[in-house]
């Protein structure tokens, strides 16, 4: 049910992000907003239901954006893994850890983005991307540390109360 | 192997995870993305949510801009007044001009062509990744409007249909690497094609001849071969000619007509082509390759 309602919550920041675009004037980069979900499923949910949250995520990114199906599936559960492997190595219980390490996953998915593009396109021009990679990593962070709270208050509606030593 | 499966279900299903969208990917990367009923069931909750928001920052930016708007408004009365007339003026010329153009049509045994049907949509969205340029309006399915259908803005040619879901439709942009459309030289009528270069750089004007004459600032309007875009809607103008020594084709740069390109574009309301087929099959050289 966590993974659910997370899920919903990515489907509707993407569609934010999506619609704020334009108007904030963001055009040679953008927040991998779902990227900072799936960091999240990787560090805060059991593996198979986590997986299926960044499947949701990419799945989600790939409709709103016109992709061809698959794409952003595949980076997205390829980061989730990647994350999951990150995960032991960095102190994520706050948001100091959560943030850098948002963008070191992003940069990790953009660069599984970009090999996944020249394999089934090689005429694909790759530069504008690799230049992007950095401010989107960026703007990631940020999205990562308007989100954390997000993030929390729904994962507070799932903890179950611990019972004191007396009860 | 049921207990081999039983032991290893996470391992196995996570690896399925993985397989099928790479190979579901690289089996369709050429040939775009057809909705299923869920993708459209996806666009379609998530498209009140769009216009909602461009509504609210739209009207936020509105309401700051006309804040802003008057405090020249009475020397901008003034001038409008002014333009008014010489424009009334101008209408009453271009009138004449109709009238004239239109006789003589009837005197040569042409038929006026009839304009195809459009439709008006509002701009909700873009893309949220840089890979694929995509604008996303409020126009969908249930208002006509289908993959391939030609998108225009009054000033000239934005894009075309990639997908249409029930109430909103992604559009490819003419800047977009993957987006081309033959074109003529207005004056001199030689043949090319513009082809998008991404986010960051001018449309390429290439397949043009280094013997044509095409020169820098001259008009670039759609051949209408393509069976998408109607013939002699402007693309833009040529900038940067480049003729190089050997070799067959010269090189230039084409500078949109429709500037698509934030915070410059002022893009709010585009026309889609309703009334021209467009094209359902995207030939594999101008689809998204992803």
């Amino acid at each position: 049910m966590k993974v659910v309602l997370i899920s919903l919550a990515c489907l509707a920041l993407v569609a934010v992000e999506c619609a704020l675009l334009r108007p904030l004037g963001i055009s040679v980069a953008r927040a991998d907003v779902h990227v900072v979900f799936v960091l999240f499923f990787a560090l805060r949910c059991q593996t198979l239901e986590g997986a299926l949250g960044a499947f949701a995520a990419g799945y989600f990114v790939d409709v709103l954006s016109g992709q061809p199906s698959g794409l952003y599936v595949f980076t997205s559960v390829l980061t989730f893994l990647l994350a999951r492997l990150l995960a032991p190595f960095v102190d994520v219980r706050s948001v100091k850890g959560f943030v850098p390490l948002a963008a070191v996953i992003d940069l990790l998915h953009t660069l599984a983005a970009i090999g996944l593009l020249s394999l089934a396109s090689p005429s694909t021009r790759l530069g504008p991307l690799f230049s992007a990679m950095w401010p989107t990593a960026g703007l990631t962070m940020l999205a990562a540390l308007l989100i954390w709270p997000l993030l929390k208050s729904i994962e507070g509606l799932f903890k179950k109360p611990e019972r004191g030593l007396l009860l | 192997m049921l207990g081999f499966i039983r032991r290893y279900r996470d391992l196995l299903a996570i690896g399925a995870l993985l397989a099928v969208p790479l190979i579901t990917y690289l089996a369709h990367a050429k040939r775009g993305r057809d909705l299923n009923g869920l993708d459209r069931a996806v666009l379609w909750a998530t498209a009140p949510i769009e216009r909602a928001i461009t509504s609210v920052v739209g009207g936020a930016i509105d309401r700051q801009q006309s804040w802003f708007a008057l405090r020249g408004v009475r020397e901008e009365n003034l001038e409008l007044r002014r333009e008014n007339l010489r424009l009334k003026g101008e209408v009453a010329r271009l009138a004449e001009s109709q009238e004239e153009n239109a006789r003589l049509r009837r005197l040569l045994g042409f038929a006026e062509a009839a304009p195809a049907p459009m439709l008006v949509a509002p701009v909700v969205g873009e893309s949220p990744v840089l890979n694929l340029l995509t604008l996303k309006v409020g126009k969908g399915t249930r208002d006509g409007v289908a993959k391939g259908m030609a998108v225009l803005a009054s000033e000239g040619i934005v894009g075309r249909v990639l997908n249409a879901g029930p109430t909103s439709a992604d559009v490819l942009l003419l800047s977009d690497s993957n987006f081309a459309v033959p074109v003529r030289v207005q004056r001199s009528r030689a043949r090319a094609k513009v082809l998008g270069q991404g986010a960051l750089n001018r449309p390429a004007l290439v397949q043009a001849q280094r013997t044509e004459d095409i020169e820098e600032g001259d008009i670039l309007v759609t051949s209408g071969t393509d069976g998408v875009f109607p013939k002699g809607l402007v693309v833009g103008r040529v900038a940067g000619v480049e003729r190089p020594n050997h070799g067959m084709f010269l090189s230039a740069e084409v500078a949109p007509a429709v500037d698509l390109a934030y915070p410059d574009s002022r893009l709010e309301e585009v026309f889609v082509l309703t009334g021209l087929p467009g094209r359902q099959d995207f030939p594999e050289a101008s689809l998204p390759a992803r």
